[in-house]
């Protein structure tokens, strides 16, 4: 187990590293660098003051150098400064993952419960109508394009009723409570997820239900409700909890649409508007932060698998 | 030929597949509607010419206009005929979708197989590639992707700038991150295959490995990637049109549904109707396409069809 | 130091007086070197504190001068001297008639002064300055507001600067918001989220405005001020041998019907440019050339400049070049996409085929516009200081290239031996009859040899909430936060 989690972490940290390369030659392919942008807020600048600004922001170095420049400050933890907001990145990433954090965990509770419930339904009523209108709403789910799912919500209930904000975070010297703000990205979220993850216990359930040990609790005249919620779901939650750390892992970057639409300022945005402002230390801290996420996500989801199942080993392989 | 076996079970396989397709209900009607949403957008000049309206050309006297005889669906805010509009911004949207899950699929196979088949080293490394790259979250990625100044790779100005750079960028870099999921389908087919019988036996009679896996293995993997390059095609329109409201898709003159809709967020609360005719093209076009994937899966896995 | 009236005249808003050779703070002198430079005299005003109580003194202006050297030198200010407490000395190293502005504004010595000396260099200095660190140290401001609570990229709000010796402010608190798409702003104005939104067509376009007048006039008020310092237009590539022929030039001009592009996409608000200077302004020449809509000319200039209507309608020379030219603009902004578009179909039907080619604004201004790579026009619009002189624009000094580290703002390579000397001629003119005469001139050059395509000035919308006022202040120019001491309640 122990060997496991080494030789995981340790890909990790590979992976961690060769992205932030990748990531930092990417990001220096963008258009404009920092002296571009300062130059065309200043028409003055004269050709000398351009030299000299260039090799203070260290621009003219070749990509090597830049990059073992940013990692050595990196592991001693000083992550740079964000050029845009003009602070440490630290300050700026730290409470962006809060309000992630409080968004996406939400939406995802709710979606996984709804999902848990919604999919067992679906898998108990096979073929019934329950199941079929199910089905047509997951499919709905998955094909909704998640921004403009936002864009109608802030036209109903922001625009036409007015009972909600269109956007925005929680102020105190706001007319809406601080629930408000959080609603409309929640729903969102929660709509885009839930479709998928519906069907995904649907056929986990209708798996689990189709085993021998189904049958046989069935000869022994146990309950349908027992058999289904004590050792139906006991069984589905298996693969359903790859799943959940999977896409745990994912959730925060795909946040990022809805962050954007909403003004929610989260993680998400954040990566969009570093990316777009050329704002390459924050761009890459939060990338590699996210990266970090999906990557702990599918360990534990491997960890889980072997723990939930005792038939699996970690490599893998059946004991 | 006597009727042996062999040919006739080919034949019927498919036979096979195609009946339990068509009983699939969704899965025709979004056949159907697929077929119908190509088709008018792909003649939507022919159609601009019948109904002697122009999805292109701007007409200030004209803009906003609610519907009517001469405009089914009204004009946008240049005067443009907004139903002609919609079918050019969906042949942009469907074909990058199409070319798109297409490409990734090409790629992908081909990666899965030599994988596969190879197994070893070969297989570690291209895994660890798949891994990397799935591993990173992929909408920023291809916001950087979209960014890029090309220019600073070395491509001309003029070529950058024009506007099949900008549909091309987009469907390499939608490849780019589509093919590492093919590649793991078609490698745990592969791997599957690897122990069969005729398998074994080309390998015996001395076949060279690309004809092993060209004649053999793909012909015999390839079900489970047809229906995932049909669900691919899906998800790369929604994609594609995330990438164009955000601003970093398709630009303007060229239009998708995604680039349209990003024009109307700003026109949200004095035309709404131009917000919502894209939105609803898009989810029509992909729950189509999800129905036909999921009658596809329906009808080459024996296996899920008896779970169903 | 100084600001302007709405015609463009220079006013004081920290000093006494407003320098002038008349009043005898300005005069010519001999430098060093035996050039002619200017000495010029401000006078601080008595009552100018800093929040924290300190009051604002000549220290602080040449501590401004410092720090702004620090990061690009002023092109015109050699030395900043302070004689006393209140009086402070600008050198000049040029005789120029804008010479009544040339004061640098004051940044807090007491405060900044210490960090600014202890920094490396000008990138540790932004990064330790305290406006950046902690804007809401009373210290840095002296306006009639101060900042006490500044959300980085979400919102700033303001309380009043209890040290503030002006007209005492109305409102206790002021809060400016960032808010996500216009969509959003709408929807937080309908709601009464938010009571007012940015003017000048940064906070909702005009086009919002004018649908917003239709419904929402029971809840506001509007007034439309004249953009008499900002442009837009059409940059004109003079490397592009199409485009270097005048008649060409002339023809597009002529191509574009304004008029109706104003009423109908501009509710008749945006006003129709002939030129860069607005006709308020002084130097206007009411007699300079004017270019009305007429396709009819613009094609007969065409056919006389060689060009003939090819088999696909559009035109070509004997060369077989078709007259075919690129058009860049900013994407992601919907109204020059759409006016881009109307330009399109209007010049189509003279013959000219125009291929858009947009890009995000950072790579149009930090790049293609800077290189000057582009090859046909870009739209753009251009934001100037009232009373300037077009010379980095139009001047052949300032034209960027990659031996000037792309300084300059001549983006179209216009070349004028003629233009040339009437910027300089315009520059040095103290007395206003003459400067007169040498606008009179400029404005000539620019309506003949049209270096830029002028489209119209972006009328800016100001929207207030029906029981304001005292925010449209129509006797001064500036953002309307330039008296924010006479906003008030009705």
């Amino acid at each position: 187990m122990l060997d496991f989690a080494l030789k995981r972490f340790a890909g990790v940290i590979i992976v961690l590293l060769i992205t932030s390369f990748v990531v930092f030659a990417l990001i220096g392919l963008m258009p404009g660098d920092p002296i571009d942008l300062l130059m065309s807020a200043n028409p003055n600048m004269m050709p000398e003051d351009v030299a000299k600004l260039k090799a203070i922001y260290g621009v003219d170095q070749p990509l090597w150098n830049r990059y073992t420049h940013w990692l050595a400050d990196a592991i001693r933890g000083d992550f740079g400064f964000s050029r845009i907001q003009h602070r440490p990145v630290i300050d700026v990433v730290l409470p962006a993952l809060a309000n992630t954090i409080i968004l996406t965990f939400t939406a995802f509770v709710i979606s996984v419960s709804l999902a848990l419930v919604l999919g067992t339904l679906a898998a108990v009523n096979r073929g019934g109508w329950v199941d079929r209108l199910i089905s047509f709403l997951t499919f709905l789910g998955i094909s909704v394009p998640g921004f403009w799912l936002g864009l109608v919500f802030i036209y109903l209930f922001a625009v036409k009723l007015g009972v909600l904000p269109a956007g925005g975070m929680p102020r105190p010297d706001q007319p809406y409570p601080a629930i408000a703000y959080l609603a409309l990205p929640c729903l969102t979220l929660i709509l885009i997820e839930v479709g998928g993850l519906t069907r995904y216990v649907r056929s986990a359930m209708i798996e689990a239900l189709s085993q021998d040990y189904i049958r046989t609790a069935r000869a022994k005249g146990q309950s349908e409700s027992m058999i289904v919620w004590q050792h139906g779901l006991r069984n589905a939650m298996i693969p359903v909890m790859t799943i959940v750390a999977l896409g745990f892992g994912h959730l925060l970057s795909g946040a990022t649409l809805i962050e954007t639409m909403f003004g929610w300022r989260g993680m998400g945005r954040l990566i969009y508007e570093a990316i777009m402002g050329n704002d390459y230390n924050l761009a890459l801290i939060c990338l590699l932060f996210t990266t970090t996420m999906v990557l702990l996500g599918s360990i534990v989801a491997d960890l889980s698998y072997s723990l939930l199942d005792p038939r699996i080993g970690l490599s893998g392989k059946q004991r | 030929m006597t009727s042996s076996s062999k040919p006739e079970l080919s034949v019927s396989i498919w036979h096979l597949r195609f009946r339990s397709f068509k009983a699939d209900r969704a899965a025709v009607f979004g056949a159907i509607v697929l077929l119908c949403i190509a088709s008018l957008c792909a003649s939507v000049s022919w159609i601009e010419g019948w109904l002697n309206v122009s999805g292109v050309e701007t007409d200030l006297l004209g803009r906003f206009e609610p519907i009517s005889s001469e405009h089914w669906l009204g004009t946008d805010d240049a005067g443009r005929d907004e139903l002609m509009r919609l079918l050019r911004g969906g042949s942009i949207s469907l074909s990058i979708g199409f070319i798109a899950a297409l490409g990734a699929s090409l790629v992908g196979v081909g990666v899965g197989v030599v994988s596969g088949y190879f197994r070893g080293r070969v297989d570690t490394i291209l895994m660890r590639f798949t891994d990397f790259i799935m591993s990173i979250p992929s909408l920023p990625l291809l916001i950087i992707l979209a960014a890029l100044d090309l220019t600073k790779l070395g491509f001309s100005v003029d070529f950058v700038r024009s506007g099949d750079a900008g549909y091309w960028r987009i469907v390499a870099i939608l490849v780019l991150l589509g093919w590492p999921g093919v590649a793991r389908l078609m490698r745990a087919s592969t791997l599957a295959l690897n122990e069969t019988e005729f398998v074994l036996a080309a390998k015996s009679q001395g076949a060279s490995h690309i004809w092993t896996m060209i004649i053999h293995i793909i012909p015999n993997a390839i079900s489970p990637v047809i229906v995932a390059t049909t669900v691919a095609m899906g998800r790369i329109i929604l994609v594609e049109s995330a990438l164009s409201f955000l601003g970093v898709g398709i630009q303007p003159p060229a239009t998708s549904w995604g680039s349209m809709l990003n024009n109307a967020q700003e026109l949200l609360v004095s035309d709404p109707p131009l917000a919502i005719y894209p939105g609803l093209a898009i989810l029509l076009a992909v729950i189509a396409i999800n129905f036909l994937g999921d009658g596809l899966q329906k009808a080459f896995d024996p296996q899920s069809v008896a779970r169903r | 130091m100084t600001g302007f009236t709405a015609n463009g005249e220079v006013i004081c808003q920290l000093c006494t007086e407003v320098p002038s050779i008349a009043n005898g703070r300005a005069k010519v002198i001999k430098r060093d070197d035996g050039t002619d430079g200017m000495e010029v005299n401000f006078t601080l005003k008595d009552n100018l504190f800093w929040a924290d109580g300190e009051p604002v003194t000549a220290k602080d202006v040449v501590f401004g001068f410092e720090v702004e050297k620090a990061f690009s030198v002023p092109p015109t200010v050699d030395r900043v001297d302070a004689i006393d407490a209140k009086n402070i000395k600008v050198i000049l190293r040029v005789v120029r008639y804008d010479f009544d502005r040339s004061a640098p504004a004051p940044l807090s010595e007491h405060i900044e002064g210490p960090i600014f000396r202890a920094a490396i260099n000008p990138l540790d200095y932004g990064q330790k300055s305290l406006f950046n660190r902690k804007p809401e140290e009373p210290g840095l401001w002296m306006g009639p507001y101060r900042i006490v609570e500044f959300r980085p990229n979400e919102s700033v709000t303001l309380e009043p600067n209890i040290y503030w010796k002006g007209q005492k402010p109305y409102f206790k608190k002021v809060t400016f918001r960032l808010v996500e798409n216009t969509s959003a702003l709408q929807a937080n104005l309908l709601s009464g989220a938010v009571d007012m939104v940015a003017t000048g067509n940064v906070g909702l376009t005009l086009d919002q405005h004018l649908s917003m007048m239709k419904t929402a006039s029971d809840k506001f008020d509007w007034e439309f001020v004249p953009a008499v310092s900002s442009y837009e237009h059409l940059a004109v590539q003079f490397d592009n041998p199409i485009l270097a022929d005048r008649k060409v030039r002339q023809a597009i001009q002529l191509s574009i019907d304004r008029k109706t592009l104003v009423e109908r996409v501009f509710g008749n608000r945006f006003e129709i440019a002939q030129s860069f200077k607005h006709p308020t302004q002084f130097g206007w020449d009411a007699d300079v050339k004017k270019y009305p809509y007429d396709p009819k000319a613009a094609r007969a200039l065409l056919e006389q400049a060689g060009y003939k209507l090819g088999s696909d309608k559009i035109l070509t020379n004997e060369k077989g070049e078709r007259l075919s030219i690129d058009l860049v603009s900013t994407s992601g902004n919907r109204i020059r996409e759409l006016i881009e578009q109307v330009i399109q179909t209007q010049l189509k039907a003279v013959g000219i085929e125009i291929v858009i080619k947009n890009e995000p604004a950072r790579v149009m201004f930090g790049e293609t516009l800077r290189q000057r790579k582009f090859n046909g026009l870009v739209e753009f619009q251009t934001d100037a200081q009232l009373d300037t002189v077009p010379y980095i624009y139009y001047h052949s000094s300032q034209i960027p290239t990659e031996q000037n580290s792309w300084t300059g703002l001549n983006y179209m390579g216009y070349k004028n031996p003629v233009m040339d000397s009437a910027l300089m001629d315009a520059w040095k003119a103290l007395d206003s009859d003459v400067r007169k005469l040498a606008w009179k001139k400029i404005l000539e050059i620019t309506a003949e040899d049209l270096p830029e395509i002028f489209l119209f000035f972006p009328t800016s919308a100001v929207l207030t909430p029906k029981w304001m006022t005292g925010v449209v202040n129509s006797s001064r120019w500036g953002l309307v936060t330039a008296w924010i001491e006479q906003w008030r309640a009705k």
